[in-house]
């Protein structure tokens, strides 16, 4: 089951290569995003370790299982709670901010609210499914997604566009000092592992630390094509001009053999693949925890009133942001949230951690 | 319950399906294929733009020469404005995921050119590996040629830059992202190959130098050859050797070049180009019986190599022009700042080029 929990934490790393991380590493390109992708690396790892480390502990247990063993409500429902807000609002981002891609470049004459709002309804679909056939899904998704994320990253590393004397120059900007909001965006591509939080009901932790040099391996690969792909191709200054680099990117690859010339819509179509499961998962995820913060068992009686009607919220919200901010203000917001999600995630994995060690000296 | 729920199921795909409207909610012939697109410059000082749209008629019978198409110009302030205007100027809309070639005249270049680029990069539908060529004398011109051979309108001369079928050394060809990444980073400077139309086909044998934003001048055909076997773009060509009555041709098999700046301390900094080629003679009037003699040619054709990219290179050096990037392998080397970038402009002026070619020839065909 081990594999599951890789899936995962590898759909996280490829998502974030065409949303928002690039934007906010690549903004801060002349004021130390190296540094902190440097620094963000053991500090992903780390907290990766700490928290597998740490469910590992509880074999089969969710948080809000683990929790309400501990804690007293009044402690546990709001940070339950909140954490679940913070994984729903994860999925919106996601699934909003690809809704622009559609609207950018396959369906530019449909409304942005018809986009998001049936992407919206997909993911409720696949979010009130059960956490077992989701891990089926994962899996399913990232076998189809892969051959098409290796093949355009193949394409773009033999390509006669790309121009490697562009990254010799960028690692020019190398030793500068770090910034908060870089090392928030770029330790976002090891986050997938907190997906742990209702997963370790399914899948065993102790399994997954057999393995677990493929996260600094695989995230150090991604962040730095991630970083780095996009000046090769547009330039050090250049680069800055695009709302996404990726698309743009890949955009200058051509498929001469292929059906369709233009390699851009293969990265569009494997981005529509990760985008769908992640806000699955997100979704699922934090309408699990929302359940365990006031603990509904729907699943038993059968009654899917509640999971349904807070979906559904949440989704008209989802619909309702997109549609009162710009998109210069939407990738604000994504932004905040990204410096909101770094400390958050700090204290949940210390949490999870030190409650993880009283329970050993018990 | 089972059988229930996936019946309902069966019925909410059978209702989503109705929804695929295919096209956008736009049918196919409903639509006008712009299939390249030519901007020039006007007499009108108010219009400076002058904008060509050749779209393309589709037509039941795919055949060689029947390739119908429909060239409309407007002139107007500004790209946006013209094509606006020019939409009730036809019955359908213009739809430009097909537009694959993007020609300009030498004068919108000289004046506006990143507001030209401009409304082609931001244009999501405009692809960025659409080739950008220079028609001469005017763009419009060269969409106008009806070529004889042409299957698909407008396919000419998508044809003729792709480097999978058309493999002339003489055809530079650039897509639009690479154009405009050489256009806004300083120490890479862009080229365009340049158009010119003849009676039923065209001429692509040159190329337009540009520095910084201003087109700045041609190289001629033996130069543009050279240029190409320089970006190492797999055109492979053919050397031809002459010394006294020997004459032969060598056809390039392999090309590689490698361009090196080198920065040594307190020296002349100086560009070593390094070019490897391997191919086997293609044709000679003497008969090469023995080994010393195809190693003599051998040397005698490395020469001729060395003294043609030396040429070029100092002849593109004194248009000023920066083609290869040498200004970025400096800044790669010394820091990217403006003092840098203004301290490269004046080395660029009076660098050295110490050209080494490793060429092998590897056979002489079917004969001695």
């Amino acid at each position: 089951m081990a594999r599951y929990f890789y899936y995962i934490v590898l759909m996280n790393m490829s998502l974030n290569i065409i949303l928002n991380v690039p934007m906010v590493l690549i903004q801060n390109r002349f004021s130390g995003s190296i540094t902190s992708i440097l620094i963000s690396i053991p500090l992903g790892t780390l907290l990766a370790y700490l928290f597998t480390k740490g469910m590992g502990r509880f074999p089969y247990q969710g948080l809000p299982e683990i929790f309400k063993e501990v804690m007293p409500g009044y402690i546990r429902v709001p940070f339950l709670s909140f954490l679940a807000l913070m994984w729903l609002a994860a999925g919106t981002l996601a699934v909003n901010s690809y809704s622009y891609v559609i609207k950018l470049y396959l369906n530019p004459e449909m409304d942005l609210r018809i986009i998001s709002g049936f992407l919206i309804l997909l993911i409720i679909y696949g979010a009130t499914r059960n956490t077992q056939s989701i891990l089926y899904k994962t899996e399913i998704t990232m076998l189809a997604a892969l051959p098409f994320i290796g093949f355009i990253m193949f394409k773009s590393l033999s390509s006669d566009y790309f121009y490697p004397v562009h990254i010799k120059r960028i690692l020019q900007f190398t030793w500068q000092m770090p910034n908060y909001s870089s090392i928030a965006a770029a330790s976002y591509i090891f986050t997938g592992y907190i997906n742990l939080v209702i997963l370790n009901r399914n899948i065993q932790a102790k399994e997954i630390l057999k393995y677990f040099w493929i996260i600094p391996l695989l995230g150090s690969i991604i962040l730095a094509i991630t970083y780095l792909i996009p000046f090769g191709f547009l330039g050090i200054q250049s680069v800055g001009d695009f709302v996404f680099p990726w698309m743009v990117t890949v955009d200058s690859l051509r498929m001469q053999y292929g059906f369709i010339e233009r390699t851009s819509f293969i990265l569009v179509f494997v981005f529509m693949l990760l985008t769908m499961l992640f806000g699955i998962v997100t979704w699922n995820v934090g309408l699990e925890l929302m359940k365990g913060a006031f603990g509904i068992q729907d699943r038993k009686t059968g009654k899917r009133l509640f999971t349904l009607t807070f979906l559904s919220i949440i989704g008209f919200l989802s619909v309702y942001f997109q549609e009162s901010v710009n998109q210069r203000e939407f990738f604000g917001y994504a932004k905040y949230w990204f410096n909101i999600r770094l400390p958050v995630e700090v204290v949940l994995v210390m949490t999870v951690f030190l409650l993880s060690l009283r329970r050993k000296k018990t | 319950m089972k059988k229930k729920d996936s019946l309902l199921i069966l019925c909410a795909v059978l209702a989503l399906v109705g929804m695929l409207a295919g096209c956008a909610f736009k049918d196919i012939d409903k639509r006008f294929f712009v299939v390249s697109m030519g901007v020039d410059k006007s007499n009108n000082p108010k219009k400076p733009f002058r904008v060509s749209l050749k779209l393309a008629i589709p037509s039941a019978q795919v055949q060689p020469g029947k390739a119908e198409f429909q060239i409309i110009s407007e002139n107007a302030d500004s790209i946006a404005e013209a094509i606006r205007v020019m939409k009730s100027k036809v019955d359908k809309d213009f739809d430009f995921g097909h537009c694959r070639v993007l020609i300009f005249d030498r004068h919108i270049l000289k004046r506006h050119q990143p507001e030209v680029l401009n409304w082609f990069m931001r244009r999501r539908d405009i692809q960025g590996i659409s080739y950008m060529a220079l028609g001469k004398p005017t763009a419009e011109m060269v969409l106008r040629v009806k070529v004889k051979s042409e299957r698909v309108a407008g396919n000419a001369l998508n044809i003729s830059f792709d480097q999978t079928t058309n493999t002339s050394p003489y055809i530079v060809s650039e897509i639009m992202n690479n154009y405009y990444m050489r256009l806004s980073e300083d120490g890479i400077d862009p080229y365009l190959p340049v158009i010119e139309p003849l009676k039923d086909t065209y001429v692509i044998n040159k190329v337009a130098l540009i520095k910084g934003e201003k087109l700045i001048g041609e190289l001629n055909k033996d130069e543009t050859r050279v240029l190409n076997e320089l970006l190492n773009t797999g055109r492979k060509g053919q050397i031809k050797v002459r010394q006294g009555d020997n004459e032969f041709f060598v056809n390039v098999d392999r090309f590689k070049t490698k361009i090196n700046l080198v920065i040594p301390k307190r020296k002349k900094p100086y560009v070593q180009v390094n070019l490897k080629i391997e191919g086997p003679i293609e044709a000679s009037e003497k008969k090469l019986e023995n080994n010393y003699e195809l190693l003599e040619d051998q040397k005698l054709a490395a020469e001729v190599i060395n003294k043609r990219v030396e040429e070029t290179l100092k002849n593109i050096q004194k248009m000023g022009s920066d083609p290869l990037g040498l200004g970025l392998l400096y800044q790669a080397k010394q820091g990217v700042s403006a003092k840098e970038v203004k301290k490269w402009e004046n080395l660029y002026q009076n660098i050295e080029f110490k050209v080494k070619t490793d060429l092998k020839l590897r056979g002489t065909g079917t004969m001695y």
